[in-house]
């Protein structure tokens, strides 16, 4: 039997799982009412897919790993506050999945 | 009766704080004797008063929240049953309902056993093993009193019969009442402010009983459907020091909370160590 406050779980949490910087994560979630949103766009390029991504956070170091399946394979790709781009092997757009239901995140699809 | 958020000291004198909690508690009551008086913990004496009175004293052997102190007063029917844990040990299961639904909670209340299994498989024995556990019938839904829940949902799938996919087929108050056995009565916050402690990881427990029960992906499945409930509108830890407990207008330290807890799990991307995770927070915070 243990009576605790917030801050034993969100320590006890990160020394278990020392090797994943928690602290944005749990100040995202717990301390702001807002949840990150994602913002991407899938282009088709000669050379593949071309999958560009923003995450907009209130934390701005806040970093999530995301998987993404493209055809059969799952590939993990991490948000944060910044513009990212990567060229997806694949040459149509309705091959990459994001694993939305995973994650308590809103997903915006750029034009 | 039920008095959390409002306070015990609405009804028996306490020091009505979460930060606190009587180690041992001894509840007696005298009533008509036409009638049962049920509280926590084990029944120690059951006795004739004369002049049509009879009093029930009840024993709590473990720390409780003066808010899971309960009474209950009714022309109750008792059965009783009990769950046999992995290693062994015997749980006495009792069961207090009102004499008309006495053959539906024969058949109803077997799902207990489902829910103290997948309990037990993710967090360890139920917690308060020595009290028992017990399930009360009551005019209203429910409330995760300790060793003696409350049970108002008519013995009906879901909530009230419904908020449930439609292919899962559990009780809601059952599930939900007990998962807060573990979180809320044996982990317990000590402020309002907290209190996503209780109902967050309860929440989250609902998925991961239809996990067991079911498949991953069928939890899931029952998390997509409570993420409709999500507003974003409060932070989940509220402020600390204040009896502020109707803060909170929407139901996100339930529902976000949950999800929160799902999304660490994709993060971790590991299932076992996730779930050793689970078990060693409640056995060791």
């Amino acid at each position: 039997m243990k009576i605790i406050i917030s801050e034993d779980i969100l320590e006890y949490t990160q020394a278990y799982f020392k090797e994943i910087e928690l602290k944005h994560f749990f100040s995202q979630y717990l301390y702001r009412p807002e949840i990150p949103v994602i913002h991407y766009k899938l282009s088709e390029t000669q050379d593949g897919i071309k999958m560009q991504y923003q995450m907009q956070s209130q934390e701005s170091d806040l970093k999530i790993p995301i998987k993404v399946r493209v055809g059969n394979q799952t590939i993990k790709i991490i948000a944060e506050n910044k513009l990212k781009s990567l060229l997806l092997e694949t040459d149509k757009c309705s091959d990459v999945q994001i694993l939305k239901n995973l994650y308590l995140l809103d997903f915006v699809i750029q034009p | 009766m039920a008095c959390q958020g409002d306070g015990a000291s609405l009804w028996w004198p306490c020091k009505d704080h979460l930060s606190d909690e009587p180690n041992t508690t001894v509840i007696k009551i005298t009533v008509p004797d036409t009638l049962k008086a049920v509280a926590n913990g084990r029944l120690i004496t059951d006795r004739r008063e004369g002049k049509g009175k009879h009093s029930f004293t009840w024993a709590v052997s473990y720390p409780i929240n003066s808010y899971n102190i309960n009474v209950n007063v009714g022309n109750y029917v008792h059965f009783n049953d009990t769950y046999t844990a992995n290693d062994g040990a015997k749980l006495d299961l009792d069961y207090y309902v009102l004499p008309y639904n006495l053959e539906k909670a024969k058949k109803h209340f077997r799902q207990v056993h489902d829910v103290l299994g997948c309990f037990e498989e993710f967090f360890g024995k139920y917690p308060f093993w020595e009290d028992g556990y017990k399930l009360i019938e009551t005019s209203y839904l429910g409330m995760e009193h300790q060793s003696a829940i409350a049970y108002g949902n008519l013995y009906r799938r879901g909530y009230l019969g419904d908020r449930i996919p439609k292919d899962m087929n559990f009780d809601y108050i059952i599930l939900h009442e007990s998962g807060h056995e573990y979180f809320g009565n044996s982990v317990s916050a000590s402020d309002l402010a907290d209190m996503w402690i209780h109902e967050s990881f309860t929440t989250y427990m609902e998925a991961l009983f239809v996990e067991c029960q079911m498949s991953y992906s069928a939890a899931v499945r029952y998390l997509e459907y409570q993420r409709p409930f999500i507003r974003n509108e409060e932070p989940i830890i509220g402020v600390r020091g204040v009896n502020w407990h109707k803060r909170v207008t929407t139901s996100d330290q339930y529902y976000k909370g949950s999800w929160i807890l799902h999304t660490l799990r994709s993060i971790v991307d590991d299932d076992d160590r996730w779930k050793a995770y689970l078990k060693k927070f409640v056995q060791r915070i």
